[in-house]
């Protein structure tokens, strides 16, 4: 089965060193060959690998398995041009996510297994023998399948999870660094296990930063560049081009370096993989390689810190002083909940929008939380709107626009607030606290203590939501359930909030130590560093908002 | 700054760890260890998964951990926790940005406010971070989020640091990035403890002390651990604790197996562009 990816930005190997040669074009990758995805950190190799398994919107990609999209148009009542998950395409894969032992919830290896065979739907006696059969591939016997990976080592869980990726009867196999944190016998294993699967027909993705393990499988590298585009070339190709890597913002290892000079003085390319065949080979090359460049190394071409293309703008907020972005908010706020008439909530609306857009503030992130309240909103409303008359009817547009009112005006202020961690972010926000308290005298040890707690909760808030939407990714790879069904809802619910409460109990772990080693203990009384200084802008804001509360107050 | 002017290594005596799973069986992580580190001393640690290298290398950082059995003496290192850094720099960043995070460091260490600031700025030049000072993280790559943890670990000068497989989730330009930053602390005096799987980082001339189930197995230099193959079996130390022998050093090893090659074995791309010329050089 062809993995087919169109619409991708493509970079052609180039004959000469001219301008970067790219254009958009369809990736094939073959069944039965083991493609290695290289790059460099941050490029998106693992965001790639998530949007080619349907976890992330396809963002302009037409990405089919075989012949099945992964993504179809639908026409619904709702929305026209709905695009859905193909569940077939969903099925054609296995996906291993990074630290996939993270992602275990059952209570036993045997339940992990037949929850990844689940929506296969295989006959009973066969997906027995499946779980068999992938226990052996990882080196173990049925004695495991009762076992609980709550109790075993790291390394067992590790096991655990790629047995679980072998299980699925899937045509390709994607694998996010598979490798770390495995002993030599695990690498050995797992090296082996993926070239059979190879040779049975499947097609392998893998994304590894131990290259020299990794390239002795492939039979193709992918190397994404900086821009996003990607290259297709054989691992012989980049054997004898290693400077492919360094066009792409990464260095060249040092091994691959010198096997490629072993090719140059006639090593047999599919003999330089495995060190032991090369090393003999080398030791009996006779070729006299006067030709051979000599492989320099040459200037880092990653301009250090060069910033992300990702980059969003700053919001101007943040060049104001916590306190006076606080006390802007709160009359703003102010001015919006005293509004009772439509016309005044009107002109709030507009303020409200003309703030969010000269302060660049960024309402995607929250769009879940504001739909659901949106949504919220409007139900309400509705409700309060239904019931029996006077006049003998069952609506009141009266209720329901009163009861409408009366929730706009919250949701206004909310939308406004998201834009406050944006300019406050959670330690300016207990420096400015504790210069605010300080003029009373020293804050008192519980006052620290609290306000550090608190922007420290605050400081993990956006950590704790990606790991959460990464889970539920996960989630959705493994149990392939793409239909909205109640029962459906629940096992998600559990498939994510399980791996994500052990998350949350390392994070917290990893957090103590952190601060711990940083003597941040909690007996003592830090400096009290003054950095904001109230200026004259954050006058002018704090005055602005006063301005606009006293406005609309008179107005009222 | 409680930098600790004292000559004495840091020593575990007899030093074990139990740890008690769910259904009540206990499991060692550390077995009756012996180990000394002394001041300025560059460690490498390695072993599998669940050999015991972070447990020694948070005992080492002096960081809390339950269940401790035995005796040990902080020596040089002092009797504050030393500077701790971790695989993901995410749990280990409390601001915004490198600038924030250095402070947010220094203001424990009960440092006046202008001494504060200035050393910051010395901090984010030493670790070459004045450029991104201000750039929130979101904005960076792994490495350099991993740098600016490392820079605010450190917060100026401490007697140890301990990097606990800081390196492992960082591309190989990162990785190196990470890796200059601990060699030039190292020179500047502090004793470093490098945890890590990834054998390529290890120099042929520095110590590593491997892991397996909770007991020091190899303690020596790096060519040993590599090389050094046992006798009897064969084995080299690192093969024998179970690590994958990285591309080059298995190259190494082979040829010196057929007779090609003597040690000191080559390290660097240009000793073995050396070495390969030489080989060719004799015609078989």
């Amino acid at each position: 089965m062809t993995l087919v990816i169109e619409g991708l930005k493509m970079t052609r190997a180039r004959a000469d060193k001219g301008m970067s040669n790219t254009h958009t074009g369809a990736l094939r990758l073959e069944a039965g060959t083991i493609t290695v995805l290289l790059g460099a950190n941050g490029v998106g190799k693992t965001r790639f690998m998530e949007t080619i398994a349907g976890l992330r919107d396809p963002d302009g990609l037409a990405i089919s398995y075989g012949t099945e999209p992964l993504w179809i148009r639908k026409n619904s009542r709702l929305r026209s041009n709905m695009l859905l998950r193909n569940e077939k395409a969903m099925l054609a894969y296995s996906y291993s996510c990074q630290s996939p032992e993270e992602q275990l919830f059952a209570r036993s290896v045997h339940d992990e297994l037949q929850y990844v065979l689940r929506p296969y739907q295989l006959d009973h006696a066969v997906s027995e023998l499946r779980c068999r059969e992938v226990l052996a591939a990882v080196g173990w016997d049925e004695s495991w399948l009762d076992r609980d990976p709550y109790l075993m080592s790291g390394g067992e869980r590790r096991r655990t999870a790629l047995a679980s990726m072998f299980a699925a009867p899937a045509a390709w196999l994607l694998l996010d660094e598979p490798t770390a944190g495995l002993d030599a016998a695990g690498h050995e294993r797992l090296g082996i296990r993926l070239k059979r699967s190879a040779a049975e027909g499947k097609g392998v993705l893998l994304i590894s930063h131990e290259s020299d393990w990794a390239l002795q499988l492939a039979d193709h590298v992918l190397i994404m560049h900086m821009n996003g585009s990607v290259q297709l070339a054989n691992r012989e190709e980049l054997l004898a081009n290693p400077g492919l890597l360094e066009e792409a913002g990464m260095e060249i290892p040092a091994w691959l370096r010198v096997a490629h000079r072993m090719m140059c003085i006639g090593v047999p390319p599919e003999q330089i993989w495995r060190p032991a065949d090369s090393a003999a080979h080398a030791a009996v090359a006779i070729h006299r390689d006067a030709e051979s460049k000599l492989l320099r190394k040459r200037q880092d071409r990653r301009i250090p810190f060069a910033k992300r293309d990702s980059e969003k703008p700053l919001s101007p907020l943040s060049n104001f002083d916590p306190r006076a972005v606080w006390l802007a908010y709160i009359l703003f706020s102010a001015a919006i909940l005293i509004q009772s008439t439509w016309t005044g909530l009107g002109a709030m609306a507009l303020l409200v929008a003309l703030s969010i857009h000269l302060g660049k503030i960024p309402l995607r992130r929250w769009r879940g939380a504001i739909m659901a309240l949106t949504a919220f909103t409007i139900s309400v409303a509705l409700l309060a709107g239904l019931g029996p008359q006077e006049d003998g009817g069952y609506w009141s547009t009266d209720a329901a626009l009163a009861s409408l009112q009366s929730l706009l005006r919250p949701l206004l202020a909310m939308l406004l607030g998201f834009g406050l961690p944006l300019a406050v972010t959670p330690l300016r926000l207990r420096r400015s606290l504790e210069q605010l308290f300080a003029v009373f005298g020293r804050l008192p040890q519980w006052g620290t203590k609290l306000i550090l707690t608190v922007t420290l909760l605050l400081r993990f808030i956006p950590v704790l939501l990606s790991e959460w939407e990464r889970f539920a990714r996960i989630g959705m790879a493994r149990g392939k359930r793409i239909r909205r069904t109640p029962g459906g809802a629940f096992k998600r619910l559990q498939e994510t909030s399980i791996p994500f409460m052990l998350a949350l109990f390392r994070l917290g772990e990893q957090v103590s130590d952190a601060l711990e080693s940083r003597g941040v203990s909690m007996e003592r009384q830090p400096t009290l560093l003054i950095t904001e200084r109230w200026k004259g802008r954050d006058s002018l804001l704090a005055a602005a908002s006063a301005a606009i509360l006293l406005i609309f107050w008179l107005w009222q | 700054m409680t930098y600790i002017n004292s000559s004495e290594s840091l020593v575990l005596q007899d030093v074990s760890i139990d740890r008690i799973l769910e259904n009540g069986q206990i499991v060692p992580r550390l077995q009756q260890l012996d180990f000394a580190l002394a001041p300025g001393e560059w460690v490498n640690l390695a072993g599998v998964n669940g050999s015991g290298k972070s447990s020694l290398a948070r005992l080492l950082a002096g960081l809390t951990i339950e269940g401790v059995r035995g005796t040990w003496s902080r020596g040089f290192a002092g009797n504050r926790p030393s500077p701790y850094i971790m695989q993901h720099p995410d749990a280990q960043l409390f601001a915004e940005t490198p600038r924030e995070e250095v402070r947010f460091a220094l203001e424990w260490r009960r440092l006046e406010p202008d001494m504060i600031m200035q050393l910051t700025e010395e901090i984010l030049a030493f670790t070459g971070l004045t450029a991104i000072g201000d750039t929130p993280w979101e904005h960076l790559s792994g490495g350099q989020r991993q740098l600016a943890a490392v820079a605010a670990a450190s917060a100026g000068e401490s007697p140890l640091i301990v990097f606990d497989e800081a390196t492992s989730m960082l591309d190989e330009q990162s990785m190196q990035l990470v890796y200059r930053l601990a060699r030039k602390l190292n020179e500047r005096g502090t004793a470093v403890v490098w945890v890590t799987q990834r054998l390529q980082e290890i120099e042929a001339s520095s110590r590593v002390a491997a892991l397996t189930e909770g007991q020091i197995v190899f303690d020596g230099t790096g060519h040993a651990f590599l090389y050094g193959a046992d006798d009897e079996t064969g084995l080299t130390p690192c093969q024998a604790c179970g690590l994958r022998l990285p591309y080059l050093s298995a190259l190494a090893l082979e040829l010196g197996r057929l007779g090609k090659l003597q040690p000191p074995y080559p390290e660097t791309p240009e000793e073995w562009e050396a070495v390969l010329q030489g080989i060719v050089a004799v015609p078989v």
